[in-house]
């Protein structure tokens, strides 16, 4: 059972910057929450104040309805995996495991017992006697992982603990640690800076940008209508194509000029979203977001009958990449390359032209000045 | 602890309900105090216990400061008194005068500094050799040089100050120096930092048609800045700090370093002993300012790289 | 015209040993070999093997009492040293561990015994222990002759010693403290360990490995202490200080004994030498990690 609950949660450093601002979140039992944004997001900050290795400037940190601000890190009940594993060099293996159990003075032959079955469920038994340095990137890992387990706390803290493994490891450890997740039933708080780590292994994902939280949804909802133009751009890959248009109403519909009002490329958005569009921004300049796998050929368009919307988007495919089940052409618009994920029949080649067509219930529109998703920003959550 | 002070509240929404807004912020600004009074004085308590041992470590120093300032017939009371009541100038005059100070001090800069360069110099072209070239014999001579750490300098000072003897070198420049210009502690330090550096790195300076000494002139040398600066300050200090061998070795006031000159100061008589600080301090002030000016550059150079694990 | 060739031309790889190895081989490995040489002679006022006297000179010594009471005297010594600037060096570097206002100032003062010469050492000492005027006795409120007593003679010179050798013991340590990694302190407090239990299970054992060779460091330069002694008590009073690198200026520049000077220097190469050997030993025992 463990409830951590953060409420306005801030870390201001002695120059007045402000690290981490107004952090709201619930964490309920069993969540596997990703705490995601690029480098500097403040992300790593508000783990380590959870922890208790950094100071909260203000707001209230609540651990299973107890206030926790000023608890010492030994007395949260929480157990960390670190990015560099931080094993003691000095230990062995079984070392490691047995050090906060030793501390907590329980008996040897109970600490054997834990530290035996801890290892064979990571699958490092036969490493018990090693030390650290003789182990490989991967087994440090287990081990960090290990000895975070064997505690069995309220919760696990792990800061990018992957990001120090090849890709190939880190894909197989990401599916161990949903797996460890699913065994031991504990609460887990998980920062990183890769999105796809945070779009498969999260319950629950709280975007971060310049220490402000931007989203907190589930990754389908993150992915699906992120709140502003950075979520939008930060999750998915190959990254969600932006470009700017003009909104004008065409016949009760809302018309989207790519570029300028004089292009003679638009976007018919009609049904709600079209009057939503209207009725905030008509005669405005917005940002257009749409993901790659949105765009589509002539012949699906007409299969999801939308081939009326999109008028005359054509254009010259720069670059192809074929990746086995599906191609990426790329093509320049608005000065930047934008992608377009397709069925690998198409044979377009490069320096070719190919008509485009984007589906109009997955066009996300934000506003030039905020930055807010006009369909799904926090204004309309609210 | 204060964890029984807070309220014990199941669940996990059901808080706020549970305590008043007042109440919390009341008791927030409460902990708040507590923390920021805990970290403060923890800090607090480090500066004292360091202000405390640095003392202790300094006194001998601070000591030697104030003493020779002291004139000698204050010195030579019951009361007690670290702190000259009248400070002057005298003492430093007159050790000054009564030796030839002067003099010991520039021969001390001389020789450390010879022996500095000379160390720098003979230690780069060594561990180059060592680094970069290939030759017969490069890993038995190597454990030679390293081997010549164990052997202490009493087990070779009787026999040297004999054959220098029969060479007549005694007592000039020479003797003080060409003993000491070359050591394997600088050969392996340069080492280190060379082995750092790709072969390649040789390899297409080689390629360039740069010859080895322009390489070690123009590369090596200019990479190398934070162990020569290193080098530079360990062996000067040491240099300047040497005393056995110029014991033996030196007998006129024209030969004599300061670690030996000053201790004529020691024989005068005994009513000088603020005369006899007073050069002390005079003579500690070259090293000491080499140290502290330097003490990054050894720091770096020496301790954080070389020494690890 | 002849630079040319000049820098073109190869110069074998020797060339640039040469300079090292000239002076290593005249003032170190020369020298060497005539110390064991004349450590089996009697010697003349002039210090030229006269007389061979075989092992003669070694059986001699092995049979005097003041050969070992000198040896006596040096363990003392150097025990003294090497745990009281050790821990010293320690204690300065765990101080100055963590960032605080006037680190800089503390980490220049720590250090700063390496920088001093240990004549100039030993003459602020001389008068700090004076017996009428030193600080010394006055700041405790004694009369006692600190260096005219035998029984404490010994222990003054080592004090100053272990002193003017923290300087550099502190660097070491510092040094490595550095190289421990932050975050496992920090795991440690996220597992419940107190500070002292941090110091005990971390931060000792992340710095054996710089500790054994500080160790090494230490023994060797403790044993090779010389002008503080010189200056301070000339082996005196009553031998009690009379460490073994004292007795052999001594007896070779005193007393012209080159032979048995020789035999003890060849002596205290082989307890250097043995005590570096074990220690690696140790360290490759002991260090796993």
């Amino acid at each position: 059972m463990s409830e951590i609950t953060l409420r306005n949660i801030c870390k201001q450093y002695e120059n007045e910057h402000f690290a981490v601002k107004d952090f709201n979140l619930d964490i309920h039992d069993r969540e596997f929450v990703i705490f995601v944004g690029p480098s500097g997001c403040g992300k790593s900050t508000t783990l380590r104040m959870i922890a208790g290795l950094e100071d909260i400037s203000d707001g209230e940190l609540w651990i299973d309805g107890q206030l926790c601000n000023y608890f010492e890190p030994k007395d949260r009940g929480l157990s960390m995996v670190f990015q560099n594993y931080a094993l003691y060099p000095n230990m062995t293996v079984y070392g490691n495991l047995a050090f906060a159990l030793k501390i907590r003075k329980m008996s040897k032959t109970e600490i054997d017992k834990t530290v035996r079955g801890v290892a064979k469920t990571l699958e490092i038994e036969h490493l018990l006697e090693r030390y650290p340095n003789a182990l490989s990137g991967g087994q440090k890992q287990r081990v960090a992982i290990g000895s975070a387990i064997v505690r069995k706390p309220k919760a696990f803290l792990m800061d990018e603990p992957l990001s120090n493994l090849d890709a190939k490891l880190r894909a197989q450890m990401r599916i161990e640690l949903a797996k460890i997740h699913k065994e031991t039933e504990t609460t887990i708080i998980y920062v990183t800076h890769d999105q796809t780590e945070a779009m498969t292994l999260g319950s629950k994902i709280v975007v971060m940008k310049d220490g402000l939280v931007q989203q907190v949804a589930a990754p389908a909802e993150v992915y699906n209508h992120p709140v502003n133009l950075f979520v939008a751009g930060f999750i998915g890959s190959p990254s969600m194509n932006f470009m700017k248009a003009w909104v004008a109403e065409e016949g009760g519909h809302a018309a989207l000029y790519l570029g300028s009002m004089a292009s003679d490329s638009k976007i018919i958005l009609d049904g709600a979203k079209g009057q939503r569009l209207l009725e905030k921004e008509k005669g405005n300049e917005v940002i257009i977001g749409v993901r790659p796998e949105d765009i589509y050929e002539y012949e699906d368009a007409v299969k999801g009958g939308f081939d009326k919307n999109s008028i005359n988007i054509c254009k010259t495919v720069s670059t192809r990449e074929v990746l086995g089940a599906e191609v990426v052409l790329y093509f320049e618009e608005q000065d930047k390359t934008q992608a377009v994920r397709l069925k690998p029949e198409n044979m377009t080649r490069v320096g070719e032209d190919i008509d485009l067509y984007v589906d109009p219930d997955r066009i996300h529109v934000f506003d030039l000045s905020t930055e807010e998703n006009i369909f799904y920003g926090k204004e309309q959550q609210a | 602890m204060s964890q029984t002070d807070v309220n014990v509240l199941p669940g996990g929404n059901l808080f706020q309900n549970k305590i008043s807004k007042e109440e919390l912020e009341t008791l927030k600004l409460e902990m708040n105090k507590k923390a920021l009074l805990k970290r403060r004085s923890q800090t607090t308590g480090r500066i004292i216990a360091n202000i405390a041992v640095a003392f202790v470590v300094l006194l001998p120093l601070l000591y030697a400061v104030s003493i020779a300032f002291m004139p000698s017939g204050e010195l030579f009371s019951m009361d007690m008194n670290l702190v000259p009541e009248h400070p002057t100038l005298e003492n430093f005059s007159s050790a000054l005068t009564n030796v030839p100070l002067i003099r010991f001090i520039l021969n001390s800069f001389l020789v450390a500094g010879l022996i500095t360069l000379g160390q720098i110099i003979s230690c780069s072209l060594s561990a180059f050799a060592f680094s970069f070239l290939d030759f017969k014999g490069k890993g038995v001579l190597f454990m030679i040089v390293m081997a010549t750490m164990m052997v202490p300098g009493e087990a070779t000072i009787i026999s040297n100050y004999l054959t220098v003897g029969n060479w007549g070198m005694l007592d000039t420049y020479g003797v003080l120096i060409i003993p000491y210009l070359t050591s394997a502690m600088g050969i392996f330090l340069f080492r280190q930092f060379y082995m750092t550096f790709p072969m390649s790195l040789y390899e297409s300076a080689k390629l360039d048609g740069c010859s080895n000494l322009k390489f070690i002139l123009k590369i090596l040398i200019p990479l190398t800045k934070s162990a020569i600066g290193a080098m530079a300050v360990y062996t000067f200090i040491n240099a300047w700090n040497m005393y056995m061998w110029p014991l033996l070795v030196t007998g006129s006031d024209k030969m004599r370093t300061v670690q030996i000159g000053i201790s004529m100061l020691n024989s005068v008589d005994s009513q000088s002993i603020t005369l006899m600080i007073a050069g002390v301090v005079i003579i500690i002030i070259p090293s000491i300012s080499i140290f502290i000016v330097g003490q990054k550059q050894l720091i770096k150079g020496m301790f954080s790289g070389a020494v690890k694990g | 015209m002849n630079k040319k060739v000049k820098a073109k031309g190869r110069f074998s790889p020797y060339v640039y040993l040469v300079p090292s190895l000239v002076i290593f081989a005249v003032f170190l490995f020369y020298p060497f070999a005539k110390t064991i040489y004349l450590s089996l002679f009697k010697t003349n006022k002039m210090g030229e093997a006269k007389i061979f006297y075989g092992i003669g000179n070694y059986a001699d010594l092995l049979s005097s009492p003041s050969f070992w009471n000198s040896m006596k005297v040096t363990l003392i010594f150097a025990v003294i040293v090497v745990v009281g600037s050790m821990l010293l060096g320690l204690i300065t570097a765990v101080l100055c561990n963590k960032a605080f206002p006037g680190i800089r100032f503390f980490s220049t003062a720590y250090a700063l015994p390496m920088a001093i010469a240990s004549s100039s050492a030993a003459m602020i000492f001389e008068l700090m222990l004076h017996p009428a005027v030193g600080i010394v006795n006055k700041l405790l409120g004694l009369d006692i002759n600190w260096l005219n007593d035998p029984n404490t003679a010994l222990y003054c010179v080592a004090i100053l010693t272990a002193w003017l050798n923290s300087g550099i013991n502190f660097l070491y340590f510092s040094a490595g403290l550095g190289n421990i990694d932050d975050s496992i302190y920090e795991r440690a407090s996220v597992d419940g360990a107190s500070g002292i239990q941090k110091f005990f299970s971390l931060t000792l054992p992340g710095l054996s490995p710089i500790m054994f060779y500080t160790l090494v460091v230490n023994i060797i330069q403790a044993f090779q202490s010389f002008g503080q002694i010189k200056i301070l008590t000339e082996g005196g009073p009553n031998e009690s200080t009379n460490v073994i690198v004292y007795s052999i200026y001594r007896d070779a520049f005193f007393n012209y004994k080159f032979g048995s000077a020789s035999a003890q220097s060849v002596i205290l190469f082989i307890i250097i030498m043995l005590i570096t050997l074990v220690m690696f030993r140790i360290e490759k025992k002991g260090v796993k990690y």
